[in-house]
């Protein structure tokens, strides 16, 4: 459904992106992932026809999104990093004229914005201004927005970014729902667990580069070589991270403030049961011994290197 | 045009505030009290006799020299923030991604405009009775005079549509805005003067020179050279205007056509989102 190819984007001496490319099934989420300034919002830029790449290409839904950016506006909603709301309008007045502007006859809006504001939940402000709404119900206005034009395709930045936790779940609900509807959705955070259980797949960019594409599953078995194992002794954490270190497969030991060692390890789960036998034969006290499994936020630290701040 | 949705829009945006009453009652304010002292100030003696027959045109160019000033104060404020306001808001991409065209976002913004200072000029009729009480006006006259308005008011909202896509924050497109109408209304007649001046010394010998083509641009002059008695109010009363086979108005109203054609292309090329292109070819 979505397909980029060398993307590129010079500003000035600055390269925003350097040949990032990707593809994107039918009726998928892409997660979107990278720190901020990785240069994801220019990628989502371009593919919402509001930006021109120095060089490379993209395809939504075959249409070449700088040769045809009219027929790919009417296939695409999207939602920016900011709200975008005139404040003196009212709910419904705000979706009737976005649906104005992509030409949906006044007839066929009316139920048009009432199913959208109860997908979204917002029927019951439906006549207050957008001004008193707060940032959740903003932010699930601005998606209500994209949606007005029953697009196939969803390219939304950071939606949930500045919302409260339990905004946060009921917009990952949303978007559950709307992949149900059939959506292809490319989403940008700069959160990676946000997106882990969301997303069939994610791309991680950094400083204009994709630094990994692929299934949560897929990325976490060809990027991380190593596991990360927590260890916590009831004494002499010195001395364990001592054994530890001089055994071969561990390739580096955190000592954390509250005495808990995280250690960097390679190797199998026979491997794992003969560094814990080591740990007891040299007489440290072990509490607990756990593979705590290389969670999205450690991969996402180790895959980039802080390049970007 | 009239299902343009930005225009309705902003229709409905500009009546909401309280700017609204308050400009439509500044409007009127303005031309009741100076309407009405000037009048006071004729008939305090009575008007009978051939003062009479003059009060009715005298009224009738004042209030519309009075009107076209009032214009060119309010149109630059009107039109100088709509897109950059746009841009301030954030709001200016969501616009560009739907199916409206740049061109209907620049056009919907200035007819928007243009709808009010409709609005203050017709809720500004019913002073003009005063003028027909007199007499001595026809329609012809007040068609043009109309005309006019809507000409220079077209004129400084593209130039403040204009100033507004070429500017990214709006204080700076409203100094730009009013900083051109000064000049249109009060600029273009010193510099004239000036010109004048020097063609005068210059051609001492050869006599009058003609009036320099840039008094053209004033909205006044056009005004004025439409107007009864007008020819009195203009400026080098005497002098001869360049091009002989069209009224100073009608040549006003071509190159207000020209500024228009240009400043809302500009600006419609100025929000175009992929305008812009750094693109490598090849």
């Amino acid at each position: 459904m979505i397909r980029v190819e060398g993307l590129k984007k010079q500003y000035g001496k600055m390269e925003a992106l350097k040949g990032i490319s990707f593809e994107i099934n039918e009726e998928s989420i892409f997660g979107f992932v990278g720190p901020n300034g990785a240069g994801k919002t220019t990628a989502l830029k371009i593919l919402a026809t509001l930006m021109v790449p120095t060089e490379g290409r993209a395809f939504i839904d075959g249409i070449d999104v700088l040769k045809d950016p009219k027929k790919v506006r009417r296939l695409i909603g999207y939602m920016p990093d900011f709200f975008g709301v005139y404040d003196r309008l009212k709910v419904t007045e705000y979706l009737d004229f976005y649906g104005s502007c992509y030409r949906i006859p006044a007839a066929a809006r009316r139920g048009i914005i009432s199913d959208l504001l109860e997908l979204v939940d917002l029927s019951h402000k439906a006549d207050d201004y957008v001004d008193s709404l707060s940032r959740g119900m903003k932010q699930r206005l601005c998606l209500a927005r994209c949606l007005v034009h029953d697009p196939k395709v969803l390219i939304l930045d950071e939606p949930a970014s500045g919302l409260d936790p339990r905004a946060r779940v009921e917009m990952r609900e949303l978007l559950r729902e709307l992949k149900k509807m059939g959506k292809t959705i490319i989403i940008s955070s700069h959160i990676l667990p946000e997106l882990a259980e969301l997303c069939a797949e994610v791309g991680i960019i950094e400083a204009g580069e994709l630094a990994a594409v692929g299934s949560v599953d897929f990325i976490t078995s060809q990027l991380s070589q190593d596991k990360l194992i927590q260890v916590k002794v009831q004494s002499g954490t010195g001395e364990a991270s001592r054994v530890l270190r001089e055994h071969p497969g561990v390739a580096a030991v955190n000592e954390t403030a509250d005495g808990v060692l995280q250690v960097s390890f390679s190797g199998d789960t026979t491997a794992q049961q003969e560094l814990l036998r080591t740990l007891v034969l040299a007489g440290i006290p072990v509490l607990s011994f756990a593979e705590t499994g290389n969670n999205l936020e450690n991969l996402f630290m180790r895959i980039t290197k802080g390049v970007v701040q | 045009m009239i299902k343009n949705p930005v225009l309705m829009k902003e229709l409905r945006d500009r009546v909401r505030t309280w700017r609204s009453p308050f400009l439509i009652t500044f409007y009127l304010g303005i031309l009741v009290i100076i309407g009405g002292f000037f009048l006071y100030e004729r008939t305090m003696y009575g008007y009978a006799g051939p003062r009479a027959l003059r009060m009715g045109m005298e009224i009738f160019n004042l209030m519309a020299v009075l009107q076209l000033l009032l214009i060119g104060f309010l149109t630059p404020g009107m039109t100088a923030g709509v897109i950059s306001g746009e841009r301030e808001r954030q709001t200016l991409p969501l616009l560009m991604i739907t199916r409206m065209s740049p061109l209907s976002v620049t056009v919907g913004k200035l007819l928007s405009a243009i709808s009010y200072i409709l609005l203050l000029v017709v809720l500004s009729l019913p002073l003009y009775s005063i003028v027909f009480f007199f007499g001595n006006i026809s329609m012809r006259e007040f068609l043009q005079a109309a005309g006019i308005y809507l000409v220079t008011t077209l004129t400084l909202g593209s130039i403040g549509i204009f100033f507004s896509s070429f500017f990214r924050r709006t204080t700076v497109a409203v100094v730009f805005s009013y900083g051109i109408t000064f000049f249109l209304f009060a600029g273009t007649f010193f510099v004239a003067q000036m010109i004048r001046q020097i063609q005068q010394y210059a051609s001492y010998a050869q006599g009058p020179v003609d009036v320099p083509f840039i008094i053209y641009f004033n909205p006044l002059v056009a005004l004025g050279s439409g107007l009864p008695m007008g020819q009195n109010f203009l400026p080098f009363p005497g002098g001869m205007f360049p091009i002989k086979a069209l009224a100073p108005w009608q040549v006003n109203l071509l190159l207000d056509a020209v500024i228009i054609i240009v400043a809302v292309g500009l600006a419609t090329w100025l929000i175009h989102p992929l305008r812009a292109g750094t693109r490598k070819k090849g």
